[in-house]
């Protein structure tokens, strides 16, 4: 077993303990370190699955935006010791869907078999060139949605009593 | 709460994505897939905390069991 795998199973092993974690942990400030440091292991494995970028934007945007904004949103609205979380009614029921739903994807996952490992090469520029090229429309929709939902929430978010 | 389960699960799905993309490495499209994932999912979660403000300055709690004003029960 060489260090790239002890190092994959690692992270994958950290990782779903920590996503684990969040579902049964009941603060929600715990949560949100919790979901920093799943997310953290995903970009690591970003980089054993050879998207490099995609592990630089992952912990650009969710480490340094998402994570930021759920903290200053669980410091805002939550009182101090106000244990919250989601309520455990319809806990049969969810248990059921949710194992039924694990066994499908394990079934097709497994049917897929594993591929074989091949060199990929997505650097920067060819992402770059790649969204100016074939993928315009796209990058400019995104563009004006990320300017919608910014306006949406600061419309959301402000108060006003008219 | 709830947003953090939304942000796990796409993040699994980027990686489920990611996996497969091994078996065509040339191919960009599900790179642009991912980023684009990422992208929706920023503008989720802005526009998730800012009703969650929200909502807490009307009721003053942001538990959503505890948002029970259409429960005719409460």
């Amino acid at each position: 077993m060489s260090l790239v795998n002890i190092a994959t199973y690692g992270l994958i092993f950290i990782a779903a303990t920590a996503a684990i974690a969040i579902v049964f942990i009941r603060e929600v400030f715990h949560a949100a370190l919790l979901l920093l440091v799943a997310l953290l292991c995903m970009a690591g494995l970003f980089v054993v699955l050879s998207a490099e970028f995609l592990a630089v934007v992952q912990i650009i945007v969710y480490a340094g935006g998402v994570l930021l904004l759920m903290m200053f949103g669980v410091m805002v609205t939550n009182r101090i010791q106000q244990p919250q979380g989601v309520g455990r009614r319809n806990g049969l029921a969810t248990t059921v869907v949710c194992s039924f739903l694990l066994v499908i994807l394990v079934n097709a996952i497994g049917r897929g078999g594993a591929p074989e490992i091949m060199a990929t090469e997505s650097t920067p520029p060819d992402i770059g060139a790649a969204l100016l090229t074939s993928f315009a429309f796209p990058f400019e929709l995104s563009g004006v949605l990320l300017l919608v939902s910014l306006i949406g929430a600061m419309v959301a978010a402000t108060h006003q009593n008219s | 709460m709830m947003l953090i389960g939304i942000e796990l699960m796409l993040n699994a799905a980027n990686l489920n994505l990611l996996a497969f993309r091994l078996t065509h490495p040339k191919a960009l499209d599900t790179e642009m897939f991912v980023f684009f994932i990422i992208l929706v999912a920023v503008c989720e979660a802005a526009v998730g905390i800012a009703l969650v403000v929200r909502v807490y300055r009307f009721y003053q709690t942001s538990i959503p069991d505890m948002v029970n004003e259409l429960n005719e029960k409460h």
